[in-house]
C-alpha cells in the first residue's frame, strides 16, 4: 500500500481551477470541481501541455495549447474525437479538513 | 439596323422587362434615364434596411457590370425633363439627348402622402396597410415606442376583412405597437422639427417623427405630355401596349383593366408579357394578376389572395377561428372554385390556397379540406411540395418554379440554402418562400442536405451575441456562471466562457463580478503561454517610444530570468520569451513598466511615425497623438485584438490604414480610419470621418472603438466588424449619431476606464491567487509526522 502525502491546502484552489505541484519529480494537476478535488498528470498526452492552465467545465478539463478536453475522472480524452483512445494517468486525491493528500 | 429603346425610370419592373427582352432578342439598343443615382435595387427589402437587418449594398440587384454587359447607355441621376414625339427624343435634366424608335414608361409610382399641413423617439406611422406595418416593425427594432395611425376602422383594410382586422390588430398589439384607428391626420405640429399629430377629431398625439404609408400614386405627369392615354396610370391594354404605338409602359406606373399594381409579383408578370410585345412574341397577353400578399413581419402571420370580404353575390364563405391561439381563416368559394382567402396567425398554407386561386381548378371533394391539407398531405408535408407540379411557382417575387430549383439543385451540386439563393435568386425578394425552398432543397438533395448555420455563441449558450447581450442587460446577469446557469448548460467550455466574461466586462462597464475561471490562461496570469508551456513578456511601450533607462531594465530582466529570446515586435515593443510562469510577477515589480496587453482581447499598441518634430514630410505630432490615443485606451478589453496607429502624413510610414483604427494626419486635418488588416487576409482601412482638430480626431476613434465593443461579436475583428455592419451604417451610429448618443458612447467608454486597471501593477505587488504563480515543489518528506497513513 502506497503512502498518502500532504501536498497542499485546499482552500488555496479556486473553484473550477487547477494548479500544479511537483511530487517527487512528478508533476500533477489538481483541480477544483466545486463538490470534489481530483488530479491527473499535469501533461497533456497531445503535445505535453500543462493542463492546470486549462478552463475546467463539467468535469473535465481544456488544454490551454490546443484544446483537447480530458475527463478528470477518468483521465480519458474525449475530444478530439478521433483520439479517444488516449489518456492520462489519474491519481487518488483525498481532502482531509483543509488539507488535500495525493497517493502516488 | 437595332431598335433604338428608350427607358424612362431604373427600377424592378423596368429592369424585369429588359432582362426578358434580352433573352428573347438581341436587337434593341438601350438608354435608361435613371432619376435616382443608385443601380437597381430590391425595394421590397427597404424595410429590412430600416429594421436594420440588411445593409444597402445588400439590397442591389443589377451591379454595374450588368449594364456595361449589356451595352446601356444607364443615365445614372439624370432625369428624363423633356420628350418630343416628332423627333422622338428625350432630353435629359443634363441636357443629353437620346433618340428612340420605342419608349418604355418604367416610372414606378410615388409614396402618396395625404393632404396634411405641416411635414426622435415617439415614431409614428400613418397608414396600417402592408408597407405600414412592416415600417413601425422596422422602427420598434430601433427600440422606439411606436405607434400607427390608419384611417380606416381595421389595418390592411384592403387585404382582410373586418374579424381578419380584429386577430391582426391584437397580435400587431402584442409585438408592442401602439394602433390608433379610424384616424384622419389633418396636421403635423411642431416648427422646423415635428413634435406631434392632430387627427380630424381634435385629438393630439406626440411624434418625434413620422412614417408616411399611404399607399402609391403612378408617376405620369411626363408620360402626359405624350399624348398616350392617361387615367390614373398610364392605360395599357392586355399586351402591355398604350394608345400610342410607339410607347409602352410597365410597373407601378400602368393601369390595366382599371387596376394599379403596387405589388411585385404583377410587375414581373408584367414585365414578361410587355417584353414578348416588344420583340414581337405576342400570345394571350395580360389578364391581370390574382393579388396575393403576405406580411412579412417575424411573428405575425398574415396572407391574404384575391376576393377575401366575401359579400357578393354568390359567395360562400368557410371559416375558422380560435381566438386564444389568435387563429383567423376564412376562405371564399364561388362556383365551386376557391375565389380568395385570408390567413392570419398561421399562413403555413398559404402557397396551397394560392396555387387553388390562381389554377380556378374544380374544388369537388376537396371543399372538405379547405382550411386544413388532408392528413396524408401533412404527414409527409416534404412530398407534398414534391408532388407540385414543375411549372408551379415557388417564387412569386422572382418568378421562379419548382422545375427551375429541382433542376439547379441536381446540376448545380446545391446542398445549402445560400447556394441555393445565390444559383436561382428564389426567396431573394420578400423571402416567404423561404421554407418552402428550404423543403424542396432537404428532399432533393437529400443525404447532403447541410443547414446554414445559425450564428450562435456556442451549443453550451445557443443564442447569438446580440440577444445575449440583451439578455445579461435586462436580466441583470453580471457573472458568467449566472448567465450560463439561467440560460445556457450551466457548465460551458473554453469557447463560450472568455466570450461571456467579455460581455459582461463591457455591458456592466467594468463592474461585472469577475471569474477568473471562466478566463483563458493568458488573462489570468496576464502573459501568452508559449507551446512549451512558458509565457512571453510584452511591456507597453505608448506610441512605440521607449528610454535608455526601460532599455536597460529589459536587458537585466532578460538576464536574470533567461528569457530564451528577446524579439522586437512587429508593433514597435520588445518581447521577451520563454519564462517562467512563477518569474513572471518578479518580472513585471523589476520591469515597473505597464502590461502591454499582448497576451489579451484587447487594445493592443497605437503604432507611430515620428511626425512634425523630427520628419521632415511630417505635417501633424503623430506621436503625441499617438500616446494620448493609448493612453485613454489602455488596460480595455475589446472583442477581439484591436491594434491602432497614428501617422503625421499620407506616407503611412506605420501602416495604419492595415490597422484596426488609425488616424491619418494631413495639412491641416486627420483623416480617422477603421477596419483596416493584415493578417490571414489584407484589408484597406475605410475612411470613417475627415476632422480638423487632433481633438476631434480622437473622439472619433473612441465612438467608433466603444460602437466595436459594444456591438462586436467576440472574436470578430473590426475588419470583419465594420464589412458586417456596413461603413455607412458605423458613420450613421457613431459619428453622425445624435449628440446624446455619442455623449452615452463616451460616458460608458469612460466608466470602463475608470474601472480598468493594469493587471501587472496590481499583481506584481499582491497577486490574486497566491498559487497561481507558486511552483509547488515537493519531495519525499524525512520528516515521518508528515506523512499520513490512511491505512
Amino acid at each position: 500500500m502506497k503512502d498518502w502525502m500532504k501536498i497542499v491546502d485546499a482552500n488555496l484552489i479556486p473553484i473550477n481551477e487547477g494548479r500544479k505541484v511537483s511530487v517527487n519529480g512528478v508533476e500533477v494537476g489538481i483541480f477544483n470541481l466545486g463538490d470534489r478535488f481530483l488530479a491527473v498528470k499535469n501533461s497533456c498526452p497531445h503535445q505535453k501541455g500543462p493542463l492546470s492552465d486549462g478552463i475546467v467545465s463539467g468535469g473535465s478539463v481544456f488544454c490551454p495549447l490546443h484544446n483537447w478536453k480530458i475527463s478528470l475522472q477518468s483521465g480519458r480524452v474525449e475530444n478530439p474525437a478521433d483520439q479517444i483512445d488516449c489518456s492520462v494517468k489519474t491519481y487518488h486525491l483525498e481532502k482531509k479538513g483543509d488539507d488535500l493528500f495525493i497517493q502516488l | 439596323m437595332k431598335t433604338k429603346l428608350a427607358m424612362i425610370g431604373n427600377g424592378m419592373a423596368g429592369i424585369a422587362c429588359l432582362e426578358e427582352i434580352f433573352k428573347l432578342s438581341s436587337e434593341f439598343e438601350v438608354t435608361i434615364f435613371s432619376e435616382e443615382p443608385h443601380v437597381n435595387y430590391n425595394r421590397i427589402l427597404l424595410s429590412s434596411v430600416l429594421a436594420g437587418e440588411k445593409k444597402l449594398d445588400d439590397i442591389y440587384l443589377h451591379p454595374l457590370e450588368w449594364y456595361e454587359k449589356h451595352q446601356i447607355d444607364l443615365k445614372l441621376g439624370v432625369k428624363a425633363a423633356d420628350i418630343d414625339m416628332k423627333k422622338k427624343t428625350v432630353t435629359g435634366s443634363d441636357g443629353s439627348i437620346a433618340t428612340f424608335d420605342k419608349l418604355l414608361f418604367a416610372t414606378g409610382s410615388s409614396p402618396f402622402i395625404p393632404p396634411i399641413n405641416g411635414v426622435d423617439k415617439e415614431g409614428v406611422v400613418i397608414g396600417g396597410g402592408l408597407l405600414g406595418l412592416e415600417a413601425a416593425r422596422g422602427i420598434l427594432n430601433q427600440e422606439t415606442n411606436t405607434t400607427v395611425v390608419h384611417l380606416a376602422d381595421r389595418l390592411m383594410d384592403v387585404q382582410v376583412d373586418s374579424i381578419g382586422g380584429d386577430y391582426l390588430k391584437s397580435s400587431i398589439e402584442k409585438m408592442g405597437v401602439n394602433v390608433l384607428l379610424s384616424k384622419i391626420t389633418t396636421q403635423l405640429n411642431g416648427n422646423g422639427r415635428v413634435t406631434g399629430l392632430t387627427f380630424k377629431d381634435g385629438q393630439e398625439i406626440p411624434a418625434d417623427f413620422v412614417v408616411i404609408a399611404c399607399g402609391i400614386r403612378p408617376n405620369v405627369e411626363l408620360a402626359k405630355t405624350t399624348g398616350a392615354e392617361i387615367n390614373k396610370g398610364i392605360v395599357v391594354n392586355d399586351l402591355m401596349e398604350t394608345s400610342h404605338p410607339d410607347i409602352f409602359a410597365v410597373g407601378e406606373c400602368v393601369e390595366h383593366r382599371g387596376k394599379v399594381y403596387g405589388l411585385v409579383a404583377p410587375l414581373y408578370d408584367q414585365a414578361k408579357i410587355l417584353a414578348k410585345t416588344m420583340t414581337g412574341q405576342k400570345d394571350e397577353g395580360y389578364e391581370g394578376s390574382v393579388l396575393a400578399s403576405k406580411l412579412k413581419i417575424m411573428g405575425i402571420d398574415v396572407f391574404s389572395a384575391g376576393s377575401v370580404q366575401g359579400q357578393e353575390a354568390e359567395e360562400e364563405v368557410v371559416k375558422y377561428e380560435d381566438p386564444v391561439l389568435g387563429i383567423y381563416k376564412k376562405c371564399v368559394v364561388k362556383e365551386d372554385k376557391l375565389v380568395g382567402a385570408v390567413l392570419v396567425g398561421e399562413a403555413e398554407d398559404a402557397n396551397r390556397l394560392l396555387e387553388m386561386i390562381r389554377s380556378q381548378e374544380e374544388l369537388g371533394e376537396k371543399r372538405t379540406s379547405l382550411l386544413f391539407p388532408p392528413p396524408e398531405a401533412e404527414a409527409g408535408s416534404k412530398e407534398d411540395v414534391m408532388s407540385l407540379p414543375d411549372t408551379h411557382t415557388i417564387c412569386g417575387c422572382l418568378g421562379v418554379t419548382k422545375g427551375d430549383i429541382v433542376s439547379s439543385i441536381i446540376s448545380g451540386g446545391i446542398k445549402t440554402m445560400a447556394e441555393l439563393k445565390e444559383e436561382t435568386k428564389a426567396s431573394t425578394g420578400c423571402g416567404t418562400c423561404t421554407k418552402t425552398c428550404n423543403k424542396i432543397l432537404k428532399t432533393v438533395s437529400g443525404a447532403d442536405f447541410s443547414e446554414d448555420e445559425k450564428d450562435i455563441l456556442c451549443k453550451c449558450i445557443p443564442f447569438e451575441h446580440e440577444q445575449l447581450r440583451v439578455i445579461i442587460e435586462s436580466q441583470e446577469l453580471k457573472s458568467v456562471q449566472d448567465v450560463l446557469e439561467v440560460y445556457g448548460n450551466g457548465h460551458g467550455c473554453p469557447k463560450c466562457k472568455p466570450a461571456l466574461s467579455y460581455l459582461v466586462d463591457q455591458i456592466w462597464c467594468g463592474g461585472h463580478e469577475e471569474d477568473r475561471s471562466s478566463r483563458f490562461i493568458n488573462d489570468r496570469v496576464h502573459g501568452n503561454i508559449q507551446k512549451n508551456g512558458k509565457f512571453s513578456v510584452i511591456p507597453r511601450m505608448r506610441g512605440g517610444i521607449t528610454s535608455p533607462d526601460e532599455l536597460r531594465k529589459i536587458a537585466d530582466v532578460a538576464d536574470k530570468y533567461e528569457a530564451k529570446m528577446v524579439k522586437v515586435t512587429g508593433s514597435q515593443r520588445i518581447d521577451l520569451l520563454g519564462v517562467r510562469k512563477a518569474d513572471l510577477p518578479k518580472i513585471w515589480k523589476e520591469l515597473d513598466m505597464p502590461s502591454g496587453h499582448a497576451y489579451a482581447k484587447a487594445v493592443r499598441m497605437v503604432k507611430s511615425c515620428v511626425g512634425e518634430d523630427f520628419c521632415r514630410y511630417g505635417t501633424q505630432n503623430s506621436i503625441g497623438a499617438a500616446i494620448e490615443l493609448e493612453t485613454r485606451l489602455e488596460n480595455l478589453y475589446t472583442p477581439a485584438k484591436v491594434k491602432l496607429g497614428v501617422v503625421g502624413c499620407p506616407r503611412n510610414c506605420a501602416e495604419v490604414t492595415v490597422k484596426d483604427i488609425g488616424l491619418v494626419g494631413f495639412e491641416g486635418g486627420w483623416d480617422v480610419v477603421i477596419g483596416g488588416a493584415s493578417g490571414k487576409s489584407v484589408r484597406a482601412a475605410d475612411i470613417l470621418i475627415s476632422v480638423q482638430e487632433e481633438e476631434e480626431a480622437l473622439q472619433m476613434a473612441m465612438l467608433f472603438f466603444q460602437y466595436y465593443r459594444e456591438n462586436g461579436k467576440y472574436l470578430e475583428r473590426t475588419y470583419d466588424f465594420v464589412e458586417r455592419i456596413g461603413v455607412e451604417k458605423i458613420r450613421a451610429k457613431t459619428v453622425y449619431a445624435s449628440e446624446e448618443e455619442k455623449k452615452g458612447f463616451l460616458d460608458r467608454l469612460h466608466k470602463s476606464k475608470e474601472k480598468s486597471f493594469d493587471p501587472w501593477k496590481r499583481e506584481a505587488i499582491k497577486p490574486e491567487n497566491p498559487l497561481q504563480f507558486k511552483e509547488l515543489d515537493l519531495v519525499e518528506p524525512t520528516d515521518k509526522s508528515a506523512l499520513i497513513n490512511k491505512k
